[in-house]
């Protein structure tokens, strides 16, 4: 590797964004380089041995169309698959499945050579700028590199503090070495940082657990993957187990919590509300006699077991004590206790709806450094900023998603419209288009800006193009009408109707038609043909509904895209609210949408800004 | 955004009474007062000066009373001067007059509240609100706009917000954080119950909504019936034996005549029409056709006949009271029927029971809330959040109930309510969330 290389992009970091980053980027025929601490770190799960779940499982799919990798990953190394939600409504079922992690990290890395991605193990030390434009970075052995885009995704590791009870570690994860003076670099060109927390659930060992005493959680029977382009699936179907928390378990960790640093306050940055730790818990939700806790295997015959829901930072003698009062843990041994853990994240206010900083061009920041917690907001966000790094850098137009197109627009407007105040992590709530927004249309919804974007090969184009005739020919099916008399189960009809009509009603699925209107043979696998029925159906059921997000989205539209000069004075503004005109100049948003969803932004200060942005 | 001119404008009706105010808004607001004003007149904050006002240099017009808000701390947010100077037109024109050749502008209609709104000193429904009392006109009306004012509207569909926000979390949490894929029949329960009654709540604000409209446009009443049966008489009793008439103005056609009155303190409009015949003449055919519109428009009809004279067929479903006229011609042997009123027009006899029902009749829509609303906006965006309830409501009460539907018409229908008190809200489902439940996992 010749050190005076130009590179088209340069990834910090080999998270789950700096993998899809320069996976991407990679396929868009550039020049790319990772810059990681640890090379044999990559792809690694910090956390929780599991992929998708609510909300995460749908933004996993829109990796897939979107040329990532996540969900084939996932699928290649998931030893349990599930769907959640599957009987609260159709757009809010999420996919979710238990990982090996081993696996996981191995099939990672087996990507990022198979695609000769240059690796370069290093600690990223500043960044340098020509004018306002990145122009390469420093390395901690005193090498600098040259490059015309930049996208940090240095997830938890700047200035990174791990707290277990009074203990103090300087670390970016257990047993690696945090990263330092990258945050000073970019603090000194302007950019603003802050920090989070975020905690993990102690490591239990397998064989300390009395598995007789816990409950079974299978797996779905019928698992679907992630990735439209797995084919036909038969993964492995390991058991979770699960165990209650009881009266005994709370007292103690109430009687210990000012040990633990969240209450003792050594800890400075906000924790999320969603995955509070146990001690938390505890004393926010004290009328709460039981918290349920998940036995998750590691990997595959994994003699370590993750112990999901019960995120601390005590010290560990407390942790144990703690939870050898629950039935099935009485005698449990640990591998590794629960711990917290501290870094610099940059606010992402400070971010275009590119992933592209505002003030420094070619510069783009993803993943956990963004203030997101989670694989999957990561990997979505390196996906994205690698995609606009390569526009970048080849001079091409930029991916950006809307809101109504998938979780991941909701995902980046949220970021660069909302205060960040605490780890974001997605949900469907997050999405006011949630009916539109579902597991089975995500071909539908984003093949268009993909194939415009070149983000897939061929192969994989054609299969999504198979994908969507399938759908147009079924539903132009529909379109026909049925006999009564060939219509024999369930409900009479007294004349011809369309099969839409019937499927309208509630309780009749497309399965209930004579079989010709939806089974031909085909090269689809049969998962894929029941997903695309599924949400035939479901679009029809919902049409009534559907045509009322479309509605509200044809109507923001009018202000939705208006610019708002780069130059633009708030402070000259009569009749602006003090907080919107404090508001505006920290987010400077580029449009009058983005204006508009900022947090604490009333109807009458974004009427004012219309009228003076356009006069 | 706004012109920041000063503007001006009397703040009392128009009309003689004992005091008219002007008032004076923006950034010259003081300045353009000194001038008004006698030299020595030092304006403080809120304090009440007495001065001489002059409408040139030397010619003064009148005495008056002038005072000082200071900004922001006044009803526009901007300076605000009020000057209270005897209620005499010629003398209220020239003082206008005056302050706009020192450089003010005559006010729009509705200046004074849209700055205050723009400068974040009403919200959207207090803004309304007050438009409306500008224009209401009766004591009574005026109590009813300041009970809106002071927010009780707004609070009760605050509340009916808190309660579909706390449902709307449950629901959320189920979708976002609960991995359990079961139904609780105690949380459907729950929900079936808070939507029943968010409904009836909307429900009541929205029948009180021809309440609110009759304090602020008035209630059409129009005496309809054959000629000479005695319409016209019985409106001079009606505007007779009434003391607080307003006005009399002569209708748009030579023979609809309009009146207004007050019936217990709400205005209503009494409207005298052409008599009905089949006639050939084009101009009392013209007549009759004023005389059938008057009838559509109405919100109460009497509907008179006399001796000799029969009653009119409509078809309408508006309400109407029967009054046979002229009782004072028959000398015995009449048959009444119950639900009738016997009058003499001429005489003044059984005109004050015809009253009293009246009376009852404009008042009978006020239903148990307190609250009115008072326009056509808020109507709608009220009707749009019920029928999004009376949906939630229909998909729960289903065997297998898609709660991402519930949810849907939940959120359109808080949508609607803030719509309806002209805000915006979005973290607060989230926040809801976490506020009210354990995580789980
Ligand atoms: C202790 C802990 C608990 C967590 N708990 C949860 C949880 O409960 N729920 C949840 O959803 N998520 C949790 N996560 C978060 C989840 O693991 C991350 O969101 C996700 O992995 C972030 O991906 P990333 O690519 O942004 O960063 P990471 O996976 O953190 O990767 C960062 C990469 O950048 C490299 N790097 C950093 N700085 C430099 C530098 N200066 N030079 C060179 N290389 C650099 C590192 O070596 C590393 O490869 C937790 C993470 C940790 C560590
Ligand atoms: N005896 C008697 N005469 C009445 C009474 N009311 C009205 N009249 C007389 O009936 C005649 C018609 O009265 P109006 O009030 O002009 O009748 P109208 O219905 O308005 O007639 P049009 O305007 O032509 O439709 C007049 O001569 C009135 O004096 C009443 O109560 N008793
Ligand atoms: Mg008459």
């Amino acid at each position: 590797m010749k050190h005076s290389t130009l590179w088209d992009v340069i990834v910090v970091g080999g998270g789950h964004a700096g993998v899809e980053a320069s996976l991407i980027s990679k396929h868009l025929n550039c020049e790319v380089l990772i810059v990681t601490m640890d090379v044999a770190a990559l792809g690694r799960m910090s956390c929780n041995p599991a992929i998708g779940g609510l909300a995460k499982g749908q933004i996993v799919r829109e990796i897939d169309v979107l040329g990532g990798k996540m969900a084939t990953f996932a699928d290649q190394t998931g030893i349990q698959f599930k769907t959640l939600n599957k009987t609260k409504g159709r757009a809010v079922w999420s996919p979710r499945a238990q990982i090996d992690k081993r696996l996981y990290e191995r099939t990672v890395v087996r990507e990022i050579k198979k695609q000769n991605i240059n690796l370069l193990e290093g600690e990223v030390v500043s960044v340098s700028v020509s004018g306002e434009k990145i122009s390469g970075v420093k390395l901690r052995s005193g090498e600098t590199l040259r490059t015309k885009s930049l996208v940090v995704t240095s997830g938890t590791f700047l200035s990174g503090i791990i707290h277990v009870g009074d203990r103090k570690i300087l670390a970016g994860r257990m047993g690696e070495e945090r990263a330092e003076g990258l945050t000073e670099s970019l603090v000194s060109l302007g950019f603003r940082s802050g920090r989070l927390k975020t905690g993990t659930p102690p490591r239990l060992n397998k064989h300390s657990i009395d598995w007789s005493k816990t409950q079974i959680e299978e797996g779905d029977k019928y698992p679907v993957p992630f990735s439209y382009f797995t084919g036909d699936f038969k993964p492995k179907n390991e058991l979770c187990h699960l165990v209650n928390t009881n009266l005994n378990t709370h007292e103690i960790i109430s009687d210990n919590k000012n040990k633990s640093p969240m209450f003792s306050g050594d800890i400075g940055g906000v924790g999320p509300r969603y995955c509070p730790s146990i001690e938390d818990k505890i004393h926010r939700f004290s009328q709460r006699g039981s918290h349920s806790l998940f036995l998750e295997p590691e990997w595959e015959n994994s003699d370590q077991i993750y112990l999901n829901g019960f995120s601390t930072s005590l010290p560990e003698e407390i942790q144990i004590k703690a939870l050898r009062e629950i039935d099935g843990l009485e005698k449990v041994e640990f591998f590794r206790p629960g711990y917290a853990i501290e870094y610099d994240f940059f606010p992402p206010a400070q971010l275009k709806n590119t992933l592209e900083t505002k003030d420094v061009s070619g510069l783009f920041f993803a993943g956990q450094m963004n203030g997101t917690s989670g694989y999957e907001e990561a990997a979505a966000q390196g996906l994205l900023s690698g995609i606009n790094a390569a526009s970048y850098a080849k001079e091409k137009e930029p991916l950006v998603l809307s809101r109504s197109s998938s979780y991941t627009g909701v995902m980046i407007d949220d970021l660069i419209t909302k205060d960040t105040l605490e780890p974001y992590r997605m949900f469907t709530s997050r999405a006011e288009y949630r009916l539109m927004l579902r597991i089975s249309n995500t071909a539908d919804r984003l093949q268009e800006d993909s194939s415009k974007h070149n983000l897939l090969p061929f192969d994989k184009r054609n299969i999504l193009l198979n994908v969507k005739s399938k759908r147009t020919k079924i539903n132009n099916r529909l379109k026909t009408s049925i006999k009564p008399e060939h219509i024999s189960l369930k409900i009479k009809i007294p004349q011809a109707k369309p099969a839409t009509e019937l499927i309208k009603r509630p309780g009749f699925s497309i399965k209930d038609l004579p079989i010709n209107f939806y089974e031909e043979s085909d090269a689809l696998p049969l998962w894929l043909v029941d997903d695309i029925l599924f949400d035939v159906e479901s679009e029809i059921k919902y049409e009534g509904y559907i045509k009322r997000h479309l509605k509200e989205i044809e109507k923001l539209k009018k202000h939705e895209k208006t610019k708002i000069p780069k130059t633009f004075d708030y402070n000259s503004i009569k009749g602006l609210s003090k907080e919107a005109i404090e508001k505006f100049n920290l987010v400077r948003p580029e449009t009058i949408g983005q204006a508009n969803r900022i947090s604490g932004i009333k109807p009458s200060d974004s009427t004012v800004l219309i009228i003076n942005v356009l006069k | 955004m706004y012109d920041s001119h000063t503007i001006v404008a009397q703040a009392t009706p128009f009309g003689r009474g004992s005091v008219s105010i002007i008032r004076l808004s923006g950034e010259k607001a003081l300045l353009i007062a000194q001038s008004l004003a006698s030299d020595s007149m030092v304006l403080r904050d809120r304090v009440v000066v007495l001065s001489s006002v002059f409408i040139d240099s030397k010619k003064k017009i009148d005495e008056a009373l002038f005072t000082y808000f200071r900004n922001p701390n006044s009803y526009t947010g901007e300076d605000i001067v009020e000057i209270s100077c005897h209620g005499n037109p010629v003398i209220v024109d020239s003082i206008i007059k005056r302050a706009c050749f020192l450089g003010a502008k005559i006010a729009e209609p509705g200046e004074f509240t849209k700055r205050a709104f723009l400068n974040g000193k009403l919200d959207l429904i207090q803004a309304e609100a007050v438009g409306d009392l500008i224009n209401s006109r009766s004591e009574e009306a005026a109590l009813h706009q300041n009970k809106n004012l002071s927010g009780s509207v707004s609070s009760t569909v605050l509340k009916i917000q808190k309660d579909l926000l706390s449902i709307l979390s449950s629901l959320e949490f189920e979708f976002d954080v609960s991995e359990l894929d079961t139904h609780l029949p105690e949380n459907v329960n729950n929900y079936l119950k808070v939507l029943k009654n968010s409904c009836l709540k909307v429900r009541s604000i929205l029948n009180s909504y021809s309440m609110g409209l009759a304090y602020t446009q008035g209630l059409r009443i129009a005496l309809v019936g054959k000629p000479n049966v005695g319409k016209s008489t019985l409106m001079n009793c009606l505007l007779g034996e009434n003391r607080s008439i307003t006005s009399s103005v002569s209708g748009t056609t030579r023979d609809t005549i309009t009146s207004e009155i007050t019936l217990s303190g709400v205005p209503v409009l009494l409207i005298d029409t052409a008599g009905i015949t089949n006639t050939d003449n084009p101009i009392e055919k013209e007549g009759v056709l004023r005389a059938s519109k008057e009838i559509e428009r109405a919100d109460i009809i009497i509907s008179m006949s006399s001796p000799k004279i029969k009653k009119i067929e409509t078809k309408h479903s508006k309400k109407t009271i029967h009054v046979y006229n002229k009782t004072d011609s028959i000398k015995a042997g009449l048959v009444k029927k119950p639900s009738y009123f016997y009058i003499s027009a001429l005489k003044n006899q059984g005109v004050d029971l015809l009253l009293e029902r009246l009376k009852l009749l404009v008042t009978e829509n006020n239903f148990s809330t307190d609250s009115t609303i008072n326009n056509l906006r808020q109507k709608d965006a009220l009707e749009k959040s019920l029928s999004s309830l009376t949906s939630a409501l229909n998909i729960l009460k289903n065997n297998k109930p898609e709660l991402e539907l519930v949810a849907f018409e939940i959120k359109d229908s808080m949508n609607f309510l803030s719509v309806f008190l002209g805000k915006v809200n979005s973290e607060d489902v989230l926040n809801g969330v976490f506020s009210n439940f354990c995580v789980g996992k």
